[in-house]
């Protein structure tokens, strides 16, 4: 080739260069006005920008691979793989948050109870914890949806007894927790945001010192050991990029946290492990949460009900440690909230007809059994 | 004829030595070597981040020297068709298929030199991954007995149930009670599943045997393993306990697990060699606990049960799988050579890439079509039947995926990555299907090809 051919071509090559960046802002713009923005994010994570540009339409054939592969394995019963396979194929569809919380929602679930030991259960839970939190946020910052899939992880699959190892689940995160803080929460007034510990907490955990500190002041003071708490806070930064009904599912998790953080919010240790007993300064709070959520909600049927069910629940727990004021002012509130002829009939009778076996859910029933006196359930 | 398909071959791995895009696929495949066991993760397990490594390393690496291996071989006549440099090499006295012949070493002989420098940099890095990530003992013992091992795989034989189908048949046909919409081959079908599907099933309290031939395996390298998958009536449920045995009659000890609580999914249990002794048969039975403390048990898969004994070392079997690739990586060079005879260098590649492309996923097509086959039966034989044009798609699938089996079916590095012994035999099958009798195919049509071609024209 000769030499004028090869300056022609350089100089073509960089017209259509120059062509091609002259017309990318109107097709940006075009293309967010057709289909949204790819990323949904201002500033999206370099992974993020390099599947989208550079890979082009040939991601979704990778994708369709992987996924392939990803269902292969599992049918197989073949793990090992499936934890790399599912940060690749999210990373290559990084803004469908549905892909996300399923694959998410695959490991800490499906993968977790083929499991027969404790130990690996727990990997496969915090397999699709952390998927979601260290790579599944910050791919998508703003969409409160993929907040309150890790919420609920938190607050079900190692907040719930649901699964066989829940307790190992529960002891696993207290003790990792425990390693940094030293104990139930942070001292906020001793420390810095850019201290050591709130550094290993947004390492470990994604927990920023600033936030935690926002949800003790108008939730807590909570236990960050516990799953709830951390169920609370992932919601809670969910629901503040939400608006309207799209926050219900935030709220949800953070009344339903709240409620059982109520119960069962304080780590006892003791000989042979920890236990759980109620956390008394959250009654307010937790009216509150639920008050929120009410309002936000125009006074929803779903949160109403939970609601009386929080109420009657405290009552009676109330009332069995000896807490007659409090008893009696909840009692007041679900009256005023549900009056009905048990309401009516006034607290003594109340509690009277209200025996630990019709307290529900269970860990009520254990509560109320656990004191001396009473009648296991 | 050596001399002269030497000095063919030289230029042939000089030519391809200096392609830009061979040696930028050369260095992506050396960073991916360096770069995998960096970025990859398994599921949090030393085992896992080990299988892995070697999966992916050794996986990624020869697909990148399998196009590589195209590329170089695709350019390897049809560039110099194209750039009248073969004018000079067919005027000399070498014959078409000596040529298609020394092409075909050189590119031959590169993938050997690449192939065996990839395999000795996995190597390293996987001992230097070992010893740097500071692993337990523990860990490092279940790496050792599960992963950098040759096990030699014992299937549980196969209980001809044809006569059970065949009794059940001629039951049904005297009560009457042989169903009208259905044919008597697919009752057959149906019946012989159902048979099938009770071998894999034990209800609580009961219990279900296998017999293993264990022909030709060696106790004296250490313990075995059975390897079992199942899962329970209830989906993720934790409430299965069953007891292991495994009897080997006069030969040897009797070995029973005891009660074990299991979960969904596949386990391993250590079996001592003094338990079985070789050329023998061993019984292995499982029984389920009661009712109340288990749930019905299902065997899940083809190989639900698989009895693991080790049968050589690690390095061994890994040059036996890098063998294998090998013979993949000849074919593909002979494919391509052909394909750039036979066409101008674009079309070569693009007919070498699709043929390539069509033998890696035509098993997937045929499985599916095998399904949509199935699905399409129906009692009512009202719609749902399928057109003639798909019935034609099917069956040039399934005489596809016929002709392509014995080609697709020898994938050595899923073995090796999970500690499974590649046979000799599956060597020697590589070697005489794609090493000779493959390239032997597509030698024979490039050099006729290349003697009917008028190479001096224009």
């Amino acid at each position: 080739m000769n030499k004028r051919a090869n300056i022609f071509l350089v100089v073509a090559t960089v017209g259509c260069l120059a062509l091609a960046a002259f017309q990318n802002r109107s097709l940006s713009e075009t293309r967010s006005n057709r289909v949204g923005d790819l990323t949904g994010i201002a500033n999206p994570a370099p992974i993020v920008t390099f599947v989208t540009v550079v890979l082009g339409g040939f991601r979704g054939l990778i994708a369709d691979v992987l996924w392939l592969r990803a269902t292969r394995l599992q049918d197989e019963a073949r793990f090992f793989e499936l934890a790399q396979l599912a940060e690749w194929i999210t990373q290559l569809e990084p803004s469908c948050t549905q892909i996300w919380a399923y694959h998410a929602w695959n490991m800490s679930y499906n993968v977790s109870v083929m499991m027969s030991d404790d130990e690996d259960r727990w990997r496969w839970v915090n397999n699709g914890v952390r998927l979601l939190r260290d790579k599944g946020i910050p791919a998508n910052p703003e969409d409160p949806r993929i907040y309150c899939e890790l919420g609920w992880l938190y607050q079900h699959k190692i907040g719930k007894d649901m699964d066989p190892a829940h307790m190992t689940f529960k002891m696993k995160l207290a003790e990792s927790v425990q390693a940094l803080l030293n104990g139930e929460g942070p001292d906020y007034a001793a420390l810095e945001v850019n201290s050591k510990l709130a550094r290993d907490l947004a390492r470990d955990f994604s927990l920023d010192l600033r936030v935690m500190q926002r949800i003790d002041r108008t939730y807590g003071p909570l236990d960050w050991r516990l799953p709830e708490t951390h169920a609370i806070y992932w919601a809670y930064l969910g629901k503040r990029r939400a608006n309207g009904e799209k926050q219900l599912p935030a709220n949800r998790i953070i009344y339903q946290g709240m409620a059982y953080s109520f119960f069962l919010g304080d780590l006892i240790s003791q000989e042979g492990g920890l236990s759980r007993a109620p956390r008394w300064p959250l009654l307010p709070k937790v009216h509150t949460a639920f008050k929120d959520a009410l309002a936000a909600h125009d006074d929803d049927e779903n949160i109403t009900e939970a609601y009386v069910g929080f109420l009657r629940n405290a009552v009676l727990v109330l009332h069995a440690y000896g807490k007659e004021d409090e008893s009696k002012a909840t009692f007041d509130t679900l009256h005023e909230l549900a009056p009905s002829t048990e309401t009516q009939a006034g607290l003594e009778l109340f509690v009277g007809n209200n025996n630990i076996r019709m307290a529900s859910p269970g860990y009520v029933r254990e509560i109320l059994a656990s004191l001396p006196g009473k009648v296991s359930p | 004829m050596f001399l002269k398909t030497l000095a063919i071959a030289s230029l042939t791995v000089r030519s391809a030595v200096r392609s830009r895009l061979l040696i930028c696929l050369l260095v992506i495949l050396f960073v991916v070597t360096l770069g995998i066991p960096l970025s990859v993760r398994g599921d949090g397990t030393a085992l896992s981040e080990v299988k892995i490594l070697l999966l992916y390393t050794l996986g990624t690496g020869s697909v990148i020297l399998g196009l590589a291996t195209l590329w170089a071989s695709c350019s390897a006549v049809s560039h110099e068709v194209e750039h009248k440099q073969i004018r000079t090499v067919v005027v000399k006295p070498v014959g078409p298929y000596l040529l298609w012949f020394g092409k075909w070493i050189g590119i031959v002989i590169l993938d050997a030199v690449l192939l065996l420098l990839m395999g000795l940099l996995t190597y390293a890095l996987l001992f230097m991954s070992l010893r740097s990530a500071g692993s337990e003992p523990e860990d490092l013992g279940t790496i050792n007995s599960q992963v950098l091992t040759a096990r030699r795989l014992f299937l549980p034989k196969e209980v001809d149930l044809s006569s059970e189908v065949h009794r059940t048949v001629d039951e049904l046909k005297r009560t009457g009670q042989m169903p009208e919409d259905v044919s008597e081959e697919e009752t057959m079908q149906l019946i012989y599943r159902r048979l099938r599907a009770r071998r894999t099933t034990v209800a609580p309290g009961a219990s279900l045997s296998w017999e293993f031939d264990t022909q030709g395996l060696n106790t004296s390298r250490g313990s075995l393993f059975l390897r079992y998958r199942i899962g329970s009536s209830i989906g993720g449920s934790r409430q299965i306990t069953g007891t292991w045995r495994v009897d080997a009659g006069k030969n040897g000890d009797s070995f029973n697990t005891g009660p074990i609580p299991m979960a969904d999914g596949r386990h391993l249990i250590e079996i001592p060699a003094s338990t079985i002794s070789p050329g023998g048969n061993v019984t292995v039975r499982f029984e389920n606990a009661a009712k109340g403390s288990s749930r019905t048990v299902i065997f899940h898969g083809d190989n639900h049960l698989e009895l693991l004994a080790p049968a050589g070392g690690f390095l061994l079997n890994m040059v036996r799988s890098l063998l294998v690739v090998f013979c993949y990586l000849v074919v593909l060079a002979a494919l391509g050579v052909t394909a750039g005879i036979l066409f101008s260098f674009p079309v070569a590649t693009f007919a070498a890439f699709s043929l390539s492309s069509i033998v890696l996923i035509v098993g997937f097509f045929a499985f599916s079509s095998s399904l949509t086959v199935c699905d399409h039966h129906d009692h009512d034989h009202g719609g749902g039947k399928a057109s003639v044009m798909e019935r034609v798609g099917e069956t040039m699938l399934e005489g596809l995926e016929m002709a392509l089996s014995p080609v697709r079916g020898i994938a050595p590095l899923g073995r090796l990555a999970d500690g499974v012994y590649v046979p000799l035999w599956t060597v020697v099958r590589a070697v005489l299907i794609l090493g000779v009798v493959c390239p032997g195919i597509l030698g024979l049509l490039g050099g006729y090809c290349m003697s009917r071609r008028e190479l001096a024209a224009n």
